[in-house]
């Protein structure tokens, strides 16, 4: 009886969607009449899919809870996930990455073809919020535009922002390139710069940003970042990978972490920048 | 039992957000509260991965003076697993967050239960 009546519900529902004239045929006439049937069902349908979603959640938490009573113990030494691939990440990480970070030097060489891909996916998805939140529309940018005017800047953000910018630039900055060396790296370093430069922004007014921060700057910036950093990962590819020199390694790891820190920079600011006002 | 429960209360912790999180997902018809129950899955599954790196007694994997000796540090892989996690989970933030922006900009509404209705309206 409840399944029957749910399945109905979910056809209609997508014969809605897909096809207007294949409903029109089937359902015009009995939809009629049973309008109220249907909002009965509706209600019907919300209450089961309640009951079911505590249900399946409470199922979840059982399940798991059994399944931790297998799971080795919290901070052992003889867990299964701590085997030789630790060791021999750990133990030669330096000599052949030349990186002392050795999740740096983890992600940008042993793994690098997997932080390219986080690259493009960042790269990805701020083409989406790009097309998706783009002001094409003669209406919506002369709203932008109004808006932007009315909103002046706080008084306690703006003195304060104007104390602390230099500060999360430079803090910034010292994480992108000391990310081989000390805890830090391209992905946290490229964060904080691209919030000194979201604070620029609501310091100064997006006028003062966009002085230096152009579209076609922001264009160049998340672009060359994802190209430096395919050049640079076949160059340590080809130049034999884990067999290549110390040195070279090490600015190898630099510079790619520096590309890195660019995309997500740019990314970061680009999302502010389109959320706020729907273009650069 | 009790010993059990503390030495897995990461993993315990992750299980009850992880499920938080899925229960809102399914229960709450607001868009921008499903986005919020996905993060909130998503940082369960970062906890996970973060707690079972761990070893008893030991530092981050950053050499200092001790070298290159693996007793030393705790499991770097699980970290490096954590930031791939974290970034496809903001840019899928991001994207959601955009898609329903227009949403909201077409059909002036972000309910499940009204968008439906609407739905509904316009087949008609």
């Amino acid at each position: 009886m409840i399944d029957k009546s749910f399945l109905r519900w979910l056809d209609g529902e997508e014969g809605y969607g897909l096809n207007t004239e294949l409903k029109d045929n089937k359902v015009n006439s009995p939809a009629k009449k049973s309008k109220a049937d249907e909002k009965e069902q509706l209600s019907r349908f919300n209450k089961i899919y309640g009951g079911l979603a505590v249900a399946i959640s409470v199922l979840m938490v059982v399940i798991l809870c059994v399944s931790i009573i297998t799971f080795p113990t919290y901070g052992s030494v003889s867990n299964p996930a701590n085997n030789e691939v630790v060791e021999r990440y750990v133990g030669s990480a330096h000599d052949e990455t030349g990186a002392e970070n050795v999740i740096a030097g983890m992600i940008l060489n042993y793994r690098g073809f997997d932080t390219f891909g986080e690259s493009c996916v960042l790269f990805l998805a701020v083409c989406c919020v790009m097309q998706l939140l783009w002001a094409t529309d003669d209406k919506i940018k002369a709203e932008g535009e109004k808006s932007k005017r009315e909103a002046k800047p706080d008084l306690i953000l703006s003195t304060c922002g104007k104390l602390i910018v230099p500060f999360v630039l430079v803090f910034g900055i010292c994480i992108l390139f000391n990310g081989h060396i000390s805890p830090g790296g391209g992905f946290s370093g490229g964060s904080v710069l691209g919030a000194s430069v979201i604070l620029f922004a609501v310091t100064y007014g997006s006028k003062a940003t966009g002085r230096f921060f152009t579209k076609r700057v922001f264009n160049i910036i998340r672009i060359s970042g994802l190209m430096i950093y395919a050049i640079m990962f076949g160059v340590y590819i080809y130049q034999g990978a884990n067999g290549i020199q110390s040195d070279l390694a090490h600015y190898i790891v630099l510079v790619i972490d520096l590309a890195v820190g660019l995309v997500v920079m740019s990314t970061m600011y680009g999302f502010y920048s389109f959320y706020t006002k729907g273009d650069l | 039992m009790l010993e059990l429960i503390v030495d897995n209360r990461y993993t315990l912790t992750a299980v009850i957000l992880f499920v938080v999180g899925l229960g809102n997902m399914m229960l709450h018809p607001n868009l921008i509260k499903k986005v919020v129950a996905f993060n909130i899955m998503d940082a369960a599954t970062f906890l996970l991965l973060a707690s079972r790196g761990f070893i008893e007694g030991r530092t981050a994997a950053i050499l200092t003076d001790g070298g290159a000796n693996v007793a030393l540090y705790v499991n770097p892989i699980p970290a490096g697993l954590v930031l791939t996690g974290i970034v496809v989970s903001v840019s899928v933030s991001a994207f959601s967050l955009a898609l329903i922006q227009r949403i909201y900009g077409s059909y002036g509404t972000i309910d499940m239960n009204e968008l439906l209705e609407i739905m509904k309206k316009k087949g008609e």
